[in-house]
């Protein structure tokens, strides 16, 4: 029988990371935190061995060793990343590298020279992502202005942005490069804009470039099913499996294959839930360039650590931690290998896992999604290749395009109308509870111990173990 | 025979050496987490003053009512509307409602809406509490008592609490408008800003806390970048 440690080693330090990495600005000092890490990795690696197999100390002591060395540097990194204190004078070149609605104004990322700046313009300020920017002005440390569970510091750290500018005079300047993916991505969204009808183009939107549309946001947050407006696993496993079949299996094609599949995520705007996907996405490719298949809770696993590494303040982005939830849910359904009419589950079940997340951050989740998700995943597998071909028409001028769209349109028409009447059948809201957290922690615990086999003794004990921690931390120490 | 027993209860020692190890971790959370559940705090925090900033740094300490200080006890003055106007000696650090209640508390002629209790005292200093009714000019005039007095009645930093004499800072200083402490009134003392200017300064820094810098009025709506430039030569931005 094999150990934890040799199915996903890279969970056992995932694990540490994310107990140590909540304690994050309690009085915990960064060396206790390690300490705190390393306790968890090797707690839950011995509780789940039951014999060691040839290299198995070896393999432990340096899961630990990366546990522990891991957080200590995270710790470092985190107070790294949150940018000089103080206000300062700038007078800064840089590239706009998102533009997206925040309230009355619009939130502007401005690169320059290796930082990030957020900027908040007004409606006449027009520029747009991708145009060179001379800015005069003062900078600040970022802040959080609201009162509510949405923390905008955590949100623009989680993008890398640790400073806000305030622009005393801006000037647009004449330069834009054709080798920018910003460049790209702001000549698509005119065409998208401009071309596409409107109930497609809320879609293209969403899908290619992540930007979401208020409205559709509107009516797949009252369906439950606003996970389909992210770029997520979810897209780019739709573009994978499409290039899987369009292209031959062969070393030329994977490496094809990953090329376009981080193209695709660099045009999604290289949301972390994308960046997350690919990561996954791109281990599968190179375990089969190198014929060596990888469990799926394990590259999972490497995928969060790898962007811990990247950028530790994604670790408090709702975005990132729904996306890790999910596809943790998933990796770990798929482990269990049952029969695939059991696939109907999966659905809700992500909706368990994800409900304590969806209810702290958005107050509630509608009862309707639980029933609406058994078949939007199915329905839109299907509508998203649709609607991309049908886009594509529209944006090369396809002729017999109108005719083409009938088919898509009514099957949209009858989407909207069954999830609108599923949602007057069933009007509650669930809202968050302690419970929730206890469920989804017990949940997934219990289908990745499941998916790696071993004693149900043991299991339970480790399933109490994480629920205890979870709650101790949420409920007790992190207030 | 131990390394016997430990080749036969292998999976038994694993799992106890695991189950130590979690409750290590638990043990080091909870020790180094800074809750302390069961034991009631040991000083009184006062009202939380605004932060300048949010910051992920872990408070560990408590900060009493009066922050303990080496410094000598001040020395100030008191009159007007309380019940035993007089000369009291105060820790260093005070605010004006610990020598209030030093001098048996505001009397019930004490206009409340023209004091600001919680402003930072100096040593040395002359508060008056003004009497409902009561109009500057009524003010005492008798500044001979008082130590390095420049004859005339000088706001202090709240714009509401009459106060005279060296314990507020004179010369080109006296003149700016401390931004961090100033109230709506002494704020419209400043070239171009209004009352509604004046609320949004206040607000501002209820909701972010002290200003860091006078450049950081920028981000108050209704100062733009000429406006500042006038104000840099009137404001000055406390501690």
């Amino acid at each position: 029988m094999s150990t934890p440690l040799e199915r996903y080693p890279a969970l056992a330090i995932f694990s540490g990371w994310i107990v140590s990495l909540s304690l994050y600005g309690t009085a915990i000092s960064p060396l206790m935190a390690s300490m705190i890490s390393l306790l968890v990795t090797l707690g839950f690696t011995l509780v789940l061995t039951r014999s060691t197999p040839e290299g198995f100390w070896a393999v432990l002591i340096l899961a630990c060793l990366l546990s522990f060395a891991g957080v200590f540097w995270l710790h470092g990194r985190l107070q790294g990343l949150s940018g000089a204190s103080g206000v300062g004078e700038a007078d800064l070149k840089g590239r706009v590298l998102s533009v997206r609605a925040w309230g009355r104004y619009r939130a502007a990322v401005l690169g320059s020279s290796g930082e990030r700046y957020l900027m908040f313009i007004k409606g006449k300020d027009t520029f747009s992502e991708g145009d060179q920017l001379s800015v005069e002005g003062y900078t600040f440390p970022l802040r959080d202005r609201n009162n509510d569970s949405f923390n905008e510091e955590i949100y623009w750290k989680g993008r890398g942005v640790y400073r806000e500018l305030v622009p005393r005079r801006i000037t647009l300047l004449e330069e834009r490069s054709l080798m920018d993916i910003h460049t790209w991505r702001t000549a698509l969204r005119r065409r998208i804009d401009l071309h596409l009808p409107e109930y497609l183009r809320g879609y293209a939107l969403a899908s290619w470039m992540g930007v979401k549309d208020p409205e559709l946001k509107t009516d797949h947050g009252r369906w439950g099913t606003s996970h389909l407006l992210a770029v997520s696993g979810f897209h780019v496993g739709i573009l994978a499996g499409m290039l899987w079949l369009i292209f031959p299996r062969g070393r030329v094609s994977t490496i094809f294959i990953s090329l376009l599949l981080w193209l695709y995520v660099a045009f999604a705007g290289f949301s972390p839930s994308a960046v997350r996907a690919a990561l996954m996405l791109q281990m599968i490719l190179l375990g089969e360039l190198f014929y060596k298949p990888l469990n799926s809770i394990n590259s999972v696993s490497v995928a969060c650590l790898v962007m811990l590494v990247m950028n530790p303040w994604i670790f408090w982005d709702l975005g990132w931690r729904l996306s890790v939830t999910a596809a943790m849910t998933i990796a770990a359904f798929s482990g269990m290998r049952l029969s695939p009419r059991w696939a109907l589950i999966l659905s809700p079940l992500i909706w368990i896992t994800t409900s304590p997340l969806v209810t702290a951050a958005f107050d509630s989740v509608p009862m309707a999604g639980l029933l609406i998700n058994l078949f939007a995943i199915p329905v839109f597998a299907f509508l998203f290749p649709l609607f991309a071909l049908l886009s594509l028409m529209y944006l090369i001028d396809f002729p017999l395009v109108a005719i083409s769209e009938i088919p898509v349109k009514s099957m949209l028409v009858t989407w909207e109308t069954v999830c609108n009447t599923i949602c007057r059948i069933i009007p509650w809201h669930l809202s968050w509870h302690p419970m929730l957290v206890i469920l989804s922690v017990t949940a997934l615990t219990a289908m990745i111990l499941k998916s790696g086999g071993g004693s149900w003794r043991r299991g339970l004990l480790v399933m109490v173990a994480v629920n205890m921690t979870v709650s101790f931390i949420s409920f007790s120490v992190v207030v | 025979m131990i390394r016997d027993l430990l080749k036969q209860r292998k999976g038994l020692f694993l799992l106890a050496g695991g189950i130590i190890c979690l409750c290590a971790a638990w043990l080091i959370i909870w020790s180094f987490s800074g809750i302390f559940p069961d034991e009631e705090p040991s000083t009184v925090a006062g009202p939380m003053p605004p932060a300048r900033e949010r910051t992920k740094e872990p408070e560990v300490s408590v900060k009493s009512e009066v922050t303990p200080s080496e410094e000598a006890p001040w020395v100030v003055y008191i009159t007007g509307a309380v019940a035993n106007p007089g000369v009291y000696e105060i820790p260093a650090g005070s605010r004006l409602f610990h020598l209030v209640e030093k001098a048996g508390g505001l009397s019930q002629r004490a206009d409340t809406l023209r004091i600001n209790l919680a402003r930072r005292l100096e040593d040395g200093v002359h508060v008056h509490v003004p009497a409902i009714g009561d109009r500057e000019q009524e003010l005492p005039q008798d500044t001979s008592l008082l130590p390095n007095d420049q004859g005339k009645t000088i706001p202090g930093p709240s714009g509401l609490i009459q106060a005279r004499g060296s314990g507020f800072p004179s010369g080109p200083e006296s003149s700016l408008v401390d931004i961090n402490r100033a109230d709506l009134d002494s704020l419209q003392t400043l070239p171009g800003i209004g009352p509604k200017t004046a609320m949004s300064i206040i607000s501002y820094r209820e909701e972010h806390g002290y200003f860091s810098s006078p450049e950081e009025l920028i981000k108050v709506k209704g100062i733009g970048d000429k406006k500042l430039e006038k104000l840099k030569t009137c404001i000055s931005c406390g501690p």
